[in-house]
């Protein structure tokens, strides 16, 4: 699978150390530089109100870009993570219209309809073999069909206690910020604590190693999936908290922004290596940076271009140092 | 039975890659079934009316093709080619006399995005993915502000009369699409550059080390695929008559879609544009099949999911059968 | 160049006719100067839109001295039609001494999400007002209403209306009346019979939505047009070129077709054109999206006349928030009128130097789109 991943030689290895620093740590280091300008330089950057402002606007996509990380260890990739998050989104929405009793039930059918994309996605890529871009990206297209037989404009409304995950507080520290941290510890653990996790990691490196490992490879990458579809369901009810209503086109985009922030934060598009805290650091690496670019007045036009370039630099400089396995 | 027999194409003789045969019959089973749900569908003017309509994306997919066998991917060519058709356009500016500059300044651009592309690649060893994505952003920017917005220029009545035109009952775009086509399969299969490419998608480092160009390879594919959307983008400005800032949204994906239905993997080393000619067939004639059958938005979706899932699992069981794997 | 004269006097006569009375939904327009007349509705047919748009707003807690910091928050930006509202929106506010010069934009392409954020990023640079037009009304609603709780005054100038707590007011075009006039042109043209074919823009938008319930309604009454198929183009000219192509092939007879929208209907008209079948076949009016205008005025036995869709909403959203910040009193919705030109009036507006990806407009030189 090198599809994704940098060209595999680079046949000069000078100063490996540095090399391995600036690979593990490039977004660290980005993050801290962008924080850095934005404080100094930029207006309204370093406030109270901005700062929560941005884990607001970050959680949803970390949330998205936790699960994603999953499925890329795999060296497999997720375009269905957005069209799922707009399904819990217009059906959540639309079945709560108002009313605090169906909270519980809706977060129940979200559940369930992640784990039953994860699963029919992670039989597709497993069982029928087919690549993880096709499998995926027909069951977008499929969930985009649900949502417009479901409705063809938007519907519902979320219950005020709802309404609460995306934008109450506990304490001074916004809810949604509260639990992308749990889910992102919690991801952290399942990656570097656990069997699963190893596995996960041993799969996305070299596949048939791990199979003549006696690693059950199929099932691993099954639950790669399925944990990825879980969390874009809770992408997708935060969103549909964060938006209060069953928009149509909810969740379109995050598929690629997943992917996007996945990569930021230095796991490998070809499997194996990375990890969910340099995905963070890509998360807010891309909201702070849609924060600075929008507090400062630049044109939207401009806006796109230094986005595109800051994304290919941050890649750039530390993919370029980093030493192939 | 008046529908072209692709499986004739004689594959032994020329050694030429023609693609997988489930594909190719998947692909005349949906014609066949069309067919039969609209008698209308089998004339020589409606079959070549999907060739025509299918000419914008099959015309970028090729260049795609190449820089996937050799392991990368190319997700700038939607952007390029809308960049390409506004920038023809305003070029052209109504003015005959302006046509052949026009067309010069469009290739010269994909030309330009794409060894830009290649260059970064190899030198900075940024993912393929993340470089074409963030260079698609980048792009779609510098269209923006080119523009103010609003998609300039026009189109010379002689350049759409021609190219959108026909020759007999042949529109010249699907001439142009399969003169593409042919230039495709020559540097694929006939010359130094085509070996190069399959090797390098093989194993880079084996190329390099028998002595493969691997980056003037890598460099060159790219550049092949940039020209290509920028061919692509003069034949979406004939077609449609006008530029436009979000015509081309989403065309990447399609040739995405259509190069990895046709067999090139992620993987690089195999497949090829014989292929993806298929794939592409099959999703234009996919969305004919919809409208002839009148579905609704939401059986579109499913169709089109189930369809993309259906022909591709069917090409890997097949595959399987021959025991390629 | 002179073509563009009425144009301009027609545009302008218009707005200064909604400036002078700004009421409800039904507003007469004045439409001075020009051949474009308010379009006919007939009572039976009643819009869901700008229900409550007499209901008057409460502006006091928004009243403030200048310099006002006008913010505009984009849905998206890869639409013609939006270009021009903005810079109707710029020209506007250069009108107005107490608005800052700088206008802060900001650009959500088509996310919804993004469009939350950018409004909280403009609350928390200090913006004094926000225009917008949104991906959806309902969806960045939250957004709009920790600004207006934050004491900044929103006005929708996305050609909807809603009436949802974030918004304070709106300068709407009324998507079902253009529906419903455009509907009954094409039914009369056809004398009450004949088959017809329906093209809607993205599904799921207000305009979709409205524009389809009105052309049901209108069909109601007219029981000898059957409607073959309904199809969303996306006001995208291409894609809606294609959708065509795919109907020509499979029905050997449409008599009509309904496409309020210029730019899918320049689309559509090629395809027809290009089977041959461009004699067979009537379209409703559209609107003065600039290609769509070339091509009437080039073939006037397919001048169908025009339902006009004003990017100058944006102006009039700007003199709206004008009155709000100024604490005068104003109504939850402004109605912005379109105008009906009769066959062989519209082709007037036409601007045969401008692109086709353009507006008829009545903007000074500097602020039209940078080209």
């Amino acid at each position: 699978m090198t599809a994704f991943s940098a060209p595999a030689e680079s046949l000069t290895r000078a100063r490996p150390q540095l090399r391995d620093l600036l690979a593990r740590y490039g977004v660290w280091l980005a993050l801290c530089l962008t924080l850095a300008v934005g404080i100094v330089a930029v207006p309204n950057f370093a406030s109270s109100a901005n700062a929560d402002a941005v884990l607001r606007q970050a959680a949803v996509l970390g949330v998205v870009a936790l699960g994603q990380t999953f499925v890329v260890l795999t060296g497999g990739i997720d375009l269905s993570v957005g069209m799922l998050m707009g399904l819990v989104t217009v059906l959540g929405n639309g079945l709560m219209a108002g009313n605090e009793g169906m909270i519980v039930p809706v977060v129940l059918l979200a559940l369930v309809l992640g784990a039953t994309t994860g699963l029919l996605n992670g039989l597709g890529v497993v069982v029928a073999r087919v690549d993880p871009l096709i499998v995926t990206l027909a069951m977008l297209s499929i969930l985009q069909g649900i949502i417009f037989i479901y409705t063809d404009r938007t519907v519902g409304s979320a219950a005020d206690a709802f309404r609460q995950l995306a934008y109450g507080s506990v304490g001074p520290v916004p809810a949604p910020a509260i639990l992308l941290g749990t889910l992102a510890v919690a991801s952290w653990v399942i990656l570097a604590r656990t069997p699963l996790g190893r596995y996960i990691h041993a799969v996305g490196s070299d596949r048939p190693n791990a199979r003549r490992a006696g690693i059950p490879t199929g099932r691993i990458v099954i639950a790669a999936y399925v944990i990825c579809s879980l969390l874009a369901a809770v992408a997708g009810l935060l969103l549909a908290a964060r938006l209060g209503s069953g928009y149509t086109g909810a969740g379109a985009g995050f598929e690629l922004s997943s992917i996007v922030a996945v990569v930021l934060g230095g796991t490998a598009l070809s499997g194996g290596r990375g990890g969910v805290a340099g995905t963070m650091a890509g998360v807010f690496l891309l909201a702070i940076i849609a924060n600075m670019l929008n507090l400062l007045g630049v044109s939207p036009f401009t806006q796109r271009i230094i986005n595109g370039l800051i994304i290919i630099a941050a890649v750039a400089i530390y993919t370029s140092r980093r030493r192939d396995p | 039975m008046t529908a072209p027999a692709p499986t004739s194409v004689p594959a032994a003789r020329s050694r030429v890659r023609i693609g997988n045969l489930g594909l190719w019959l998947g692909l005349l089973a949906i014609v066949v079934f069309a067919g039969v749900m609209s008698p209308g569908f089998l004339t020589p003017i409606s079959l070549f009316n999907v060739l025509r309509q299918a000419s914008v994306v099959g015309i970028a997919s090729v260049g795609v093709t190449l820089v996937m066998i050799t392991g990368g991917v190319d997700l700038s060519i939607g952007a390029v080619i809308v960049f390409g058709s506004v920038l023809a356009a305003s070029v052209m500016d109504g003015q005959d006399a302006n046509i052949p500059m026009a067309c010069g300044a469009a290739l010269l651009m994909g030309l330009t995005v794409g060894m830009l592309n290649g260059a970064i690649l190899t030198r900075w060893k940024v993912p393929a993915f993340i470089l074409t994505l963030g260079m698609a952003t980048v792009i779609s920017g510098v269209t923006q502000l080119y523009t103010g917005g609003t998609a300039a220029g026009e189109v010379a009545p002689a350049f759409r009369q021609v190219v959108n035109g026909r020759v007999g009952v042949v529109p010249v775009l699907a001439i142009l699409f399969g003169v593409v086509i042919v230039v495709g399969l020559v540097i694929q299969d006939r010359t130094t550059l085509g070996r190069r490419i399959y090797l390098v998608g093989a194993n880079a480092r084996a190329a390099h080390l028998s002595g493969v160009p691997v980056d003037q390879t890598r460099i060159a594919v790219f550049a092949l695929s940039g020209m290509g959307a920028a061919i692509a983008g003069l034949a979406l400005l004939a077609r449609s008559g006008v530029s436009s800032n979000f015509a081309g949204q989403g065309f990447e994906f399609d040739a995405l879609a259509a190069v990895v239905l046709g067999g090139t993997t992620f993987r690089g080393g195999r497949g090829g544009i014989g292929g993806t000619i298929a794939g592409v067939l099959i999703l234009a004639t996919s969305f004919n099949l919809v409208n002839i059958l009148g579905l609704p938005f939401n059986m579109e979706l499913l169709v089109k999911g189930g369809i993309i899932f259906g022909v591709a699992a069917l090409q890997v069981a097949s595959q399987r059968r021959e025991g390629i794997t | 160049m002179n073509h563009r004269i009425p144009a301009i006097a027609t545009t302008l006569g218009m707005a200064l006719a909604v400036v002078a009375a700004p009421v409800g939904a039904q507003s007469p327009s004045a439409a001075a100067g020009g051949s474009g007349q308010p379009i006919f509705v007939p009572d039976t047919y009643v819009s869901p839109e700008g229900a409550t748009a007499a209901t008057p707003v409460d502006t006091t807690a928004f009243k403030q001295d200048g310099p006002w910091k006008l913010c505009v928050s984009a849905g998206y930006l890869t639409n013609s039609w939006v270009v021009f509202a903005l810079q109707n929106v710029k020209y506007q506010a250069s009108l107005e001494p107490r608005f800052a010069s700088d206008i802060v934009v900001t650009d959500a392409n088509f996310d919804a999400n993004k469009q939350i954020s950018d409004i909280t990023d403009l609350i928390n640079q200090g913006c004094t007002a926000i225009v917008y037009w949104p991906i959806d009304d309902q969806a960045i609603e939250p957004g709009l209403e920790q600004a207006v709780t934050a004491g900044i005054p929103t006005v929708n100038i996305g050609g909807g209306y809603a009436d949802l707590p974030g918004i304070v007011s709106n300068a709407y075009i009324d998507q079902y009346e253009l529906g419903v006039a455009g509907a009954i042109a094409l039914a009369e043209s056809l004398g009450g019979t004949g088959k017809i074919v329906s093209m809607l823009p993205i599904a799921g938008t207000t305009a979709a939505v409205d524009q389809d319930k009105a052309l049901h309604d209108v069909l109601a009454n007219y029981p000898g047009i059957e409607l073959l198929d309904t199809q969303n183009g996306d006001w995208n000219r291409a894609k809606a070129k294609t959708i065509t192509e795919t109907w020509l092939q499979k029905y050997p007879q449409i008599d009509g077709v309904f496409s309020p929208a210029g730019q899918m209907s320049a689309g559509m008209v090629e395809a027809f054109d290009e089977a041959g079948r461009l004699a067979e076949v009537k379209f409703s009016p559209a609107d003065e999206y600039n290609g769509w205008l070339k091509w009437i005025a080039a073939h006037p036995e397919m001048d169908s006349g025009l339902v006009t869709f004003p990017p100058a909403a944006g102006g009039i959203g700007v003199q709206q928030m004008t009155h709000i910040l100024s604490g005068d009193p104003v109504t939850k919705g402004i109605h912005v009128p379109s105008l009906w030109y009769a066959p062989g009036e519209g082709g007037a507006l036409v601007d045969a130097a401008a692109p086709d990806d353009w507006w008829a407009n009545s903007l000074p030189p500097e602020f039209l789109p940078a080209q």
